[in-house]
């Protein structure tokens, strides 16, 4: 009786130190598939770190420039759209309407004077109706286009960077109560 | 020695329970934090995605206004050589000299 007794225990410390064992090896396998992922953690919130720092300033810097730049050309185009305004007035009377239709004329005589021999067209000489008109096709497409474009532009910037902001703030608390 | 030994069975049946148990929430816990672990660096690694895409669109929307601003400044200048020309022609003064200041200032 007292050898079975005695097996037992000794059986019962060799459990006990199998069990002891069994966590040690178990517990290690957990805590280092741990790492790489605390360090890709860190390798992401460091990377995102840097590229917003490195944006942010690069957008200071760069949207005080445009939005001052954007102020400029915002008030010559209209300076040049109050002298664009002012000569049509001079040269096609008052009441004249820049957005109404223009009828096309002496296309066909156009047409005649070209000149066979050479293979290029005489361009007539342009009149300043002929300028005007054009020079406020040129205001609209070339002037006004591109700078409601680059207000549109700027808009973006500061929309992303507002909405970046906020995403970066918004992870700011999760990821240090996780480190 | 009888009942030492029977003493110390029973106490070592209780102490291996009270390890195992104690082993298992160890364990589990671990398992846990290394389950929370791999959701931070998936959701981490989406927002870095995302971060990456609108630091992109920050730079680009930036590089095309930069290159706006250059078209606008020369529409302006070639706009304010028709005018000339045509005030030019006309005899009427187009109003150009302050936009020429504005060109010299920029």
């Amino acid at each position: 009786m007292i050898w079975v007794l005695a097996v037992v225990v000794v059986g019962l410390i060799a459990v006990l130190a199998e069990l002891l064992l069994s966590y040690q090896k178990r517990a290690h396998d957990l805590r280092s598939k741990q790492d790489p992922l605390r360090r890709r953690i860190r390798a992401h919130a460091q990377a995102m770190e840097e590229a917003v720092g490195g944006i942010q300033r690069t957008a200071a810097d760069q949207m005080e420039y445009l939005n001052e730049q954007l102020q400029l050309h915002s008030e010559r185009s209209e300076q040049l759209r109050t002298g664009l305004t002012q000569l049509e007035r001079s040269v096609f009377g008052e009441g004249y309407d820049p957005n109404a239709p223009v009828e096309k004329e002496e296309d066909d005589e156009l047409i005649q004077d070209r000149d066979p021999s050479s293979g290029k067209v005489d361009e007539p000489e342009e009149s300043p109706e002929d300028l005007l008109r054009e020079a406020r096709d040129f205001h609209r497409v070339e002037v006004e286009g591109p700078r409601t474009s680059f207000q549109r532009d700027l808009d973006v910037v500061r929309r992303t960077l507002s909405l970046l902001e906020t995403k970066i703030r918004r992870g700011t608390p999760a990821n240090n109560k996780k480190k | 020695m009888l009942e030492g030994l029977l003493i110390g069975g029973v106490a070592l049946i209780i102490l291996n329970l009270v390890v195992r148990d104690q082993t298992e929430f160890r364990l589990s816990r671990l398992r846990s934090d290394l389950l929370a672990l791999n959701s931070e660096e998936k959701r981490l690694a989406e927002r870095r995605d995302e971060v990456e895409l609108m630091v992109a669109q920050i730079g680009e929307a930036l590089m095309r206004a930069d290159r706006r601003q250059t078209s606008l400044e020369k529409g302006c200048g070639q706009l304010a050589d028709k005018l000339e020309l045509v005030g030019s022609i006309t005899g009427d003064d187009p109003g150009t000299s302050t936009t020429e200041q504005a060109t010299d200032s920029a």
